[in-house]
């Protein structure tokens, strides 16, 4: 069906530049949905959204849904969520506790693992090619990997191994977890949904540039300005939320010391560029529970790793710092929807966890003064990609003397993008085995 | 003003006029764009809060649609009137329907009025239209010898539901 050569990632895909229907090619979308999004790994969501056995919490992996589910002996397992007998999403609800699943159309029933429990009228099947056997009969258990709480899941069963997947990108979640002072995390505080008018791929390659923040958010960036000013007249100090803001006006100079790390599959992650510590009651409160509970010299290494961002292609960011979590869910070529979870320090102040709400409200509600900027860029990338081929997209930015081993470089490249093309290639080429 | 006659009655006619008059300008003033005089409506202390689950008691320890401070909400009104931002270039209009404004208390230590009152709204931009609905509740105060919004909680049926850019006090 694909041998289209129309459909080659050689046709598609140079080091340092896209054809433009990557982002535009409906039958392009679908062959990603397969080749990328059933065989990469998928963050599904926490583990500390299914405390319970019997907890359940349904996402989507490769536009499937899928059940995360706690188990009697504390495992999780990722399951379809779909009835082998019509084909009947079982679960409607985002989560929820159950005993049994029991699909609502004709009440066959699954225990929490996936085996089937019991069909009404099985001497119906008697004599039928319908293997209803309870021992091979079952919802469809995804391969699923638990990394210090952050679960993920593999639908295809060829695909890379979760450790080699993960590799040295690890270092963000591990950070993250290391920023408690009890050692957990836990999702705390709610969701936020964002749709997006464009192709999937669109708002990864924006995560780390350090090109666009003066020219896409001048908005926001002058409208903070006067409160800076204001606060720093009547108080000395100045909002977290206009601090966040500001954030976006820093100089290419600054941008060009940010050093960008790029690992395989995808992956990379952006050195944070406000300052690692702040000078203030709370976050010292925060940093001696930290030393309390992991040890001073521990704290003080956690506290130093200073990550903006980490992406885990294809489906997945984090803002280390400030306990920030983005799923991003592809709805069709041009339709993207990105959902926002934040984590809670066990053991942290309230005061500081608090931050981690005020920075998803600033910084990624819908209502955010700093997004609908980035959201309307995407947006007029996306019209003029779906203008008809022939236009290359240039990912060339420094990248002269790329080729000398070095995994680093700085916001001012275009290196991780041109590193996500590298796995794109590599899973758009593989054969379909499975 | 409608509500319960026992509670209606804790208000003079005038104090009625005036907070029905007071909340009729806040709509009429996002919906003309005046948001400097829209702004002038609110209490020194005010907060803009727009949940984002329904029945959300807290906005400190739970994230929101929108949660703004007046300082917040005057760097919004920057935003919207600098004529810098790129996702306005393109004109955003927003026209409500608001049904009859509800007593739903009175606070006795205070004079704190709240009152709530069922709206629509839709939302036009680059050829695109989009609806709003939901419950309006605001918290109105005496302020010497005016009455000023202290608080507008924004109850949206859709809540909880995927959203593009929220730019407007709805």
């Amino acid at each position: 069906m694909y041998a289209d050569n129309r459909y080659s990632a050689d046709a598609l895909v140079r080091p340092d530049a896209v054809n433009a229907r990557v982002y535009s090619d409906a039958t392009l979308f679908r062959l990603e949905m397969h080749r990328i999004f059933t065989r990469s790994w998928n963050y599904v969501g926490h583990a500390s959204q299914v405390p319970k056995p019997g907890d359940f919490f349904q996402t989507e992996v490769a536009r499937r849904s899928v059940l995360m589910i706690r188990q009697e002996d504390g495992e999780i397992c990722v399951l379809r969520n779909r009835c082998g007998h019509r084909g009947a999403r079982i679960v409607t609800a985002r989560h929820g506790h159950c005993g049994v699943l029991r699909c609502p159309y004709h009440g066959w029933t699954y225990h929490p693992d996936g085996r089937l429990k019991s069909i009404p009228l099985p001497d119906g099947y008697t004599g039928t090619e319908l293997d209803v056997d309870a021992s091979t009969e079952r919802l469809p258990a995804l391969r699923s990997a638990n990394y210090r709480g952050f679960v993920f899941a593999r639908l295809s069963r060829t695909g890379p191994a979760f450790e080699d997947w993960l590799g040295g990108a690890r270092r963000a979640l591990d950070n993250m977890v290391d920023r408690a002072p009890d050692g957990e995390l836990e999702v705390a505080g709610g969701c936020l949904r964002a749709i997006q008018r464009n192709n999937w791929k669109v708002y990864l390659e924006n995560l780390h540039d350090g090109m666009h923040p003066a020219v896409v958010h001048q908005s926001s960036i002058a409208a903070s300005q006067p409160q800076q000013r204001k606060a720093l007249a009547e108080t000395g100090t100045v909002p977290l939320p206009v601090q966040i803001i500001q954030g976006n006006a820093q100089s290419l100079r600054q941008l060009g010391s940010l050093e960008v790390t790029c690992y395989p599959h995808g992956h990379s992650d952006m050195r944070g560029f406000r300052e690692p510590r702040s000078d203030d009651a709370v976050f010292d409160s925060y940093q001696a529970a930290l030393e309390r509970g992991q040890g001073r010299d521990n704290a003080l290494a956690t506290l130093d790793l200073n990550i903006h961002n980490a992406n885990f292609y294809p489906n997945f960011s984090v803002h280390p710092s400030f306990m920030q979590v983005r799923v991003l869910f592809p709805l069709s070529v041009n339709r993207t929807l990105i959902e926002h979870w934040t984590l809670r320090l066990k053991g942290a102040p309230d005061e500081f966890n608090r931050r981690h709400i005020v920075y998803a409200n600033t910084v990624h509600s819908p209502s955010s003064l700093i997004k609908p900027d980035d959201l309307e860029m995407y947006h007029r990338v996306q019209v003029g990609v779906e203008e008809g081929s022939g236009l290359w997209i240039s990912n060339h930015r420094r990248a002269e003397g790329e080729e000398d081993g070095s995994r680093s470089s700085t916001a001012l490249s275009e290196r991780f993008i041109r590193n996500q093309y590298r796995a794109w290639g590599q899973y758009m080429s593989a054969e379909d085995a499975g | 003003m409608q509500g319960d006659p026992q509670l209606l009655a804790q208000l003079d006619d005038a104090a009625r006029e005036k907070i029905q008059w007071l909340l009729d300008r806040e709509t009429e003033y996002l919906d003309q764009g005046r948001y400097p005089e829209w702004l002038a409506l609110y209490a020194a202390d005010c907060t803009y809060w727009v949940p984002a689950v329904p029945g959300q008691v807290d906005a400190v320890d739970h994230v929101s649609l929108f949660f703004e401070d007046r300082a917040l909400m005057e760097m919004r009104i920057a935003r919207l009137t600098g004529g810098d931002a790129h996702s306005l270039e393109l004109p955003l209009r927003v026209s409500h329907v608001t049904g009859p404004a509800l007593l739903a208390g009175i606070d006795s230590e205070t004079g704190e009025v709240q009152v709530t009152r069922r709206f629509q709204a839709t939302e036009y931009q680059d050829r695109r239209t989009r609806d709003f609905a939901g419950l309006f509740t605001y918290y109105v105060t005496p302020v010497n010898d005016a009455w000023r919004i202290r608080t507008k909680r924004v109850d949206l049926v859709d809540c909880d539901g995927p959203f593009e850019p929220l730019q407007v006090f709805i």
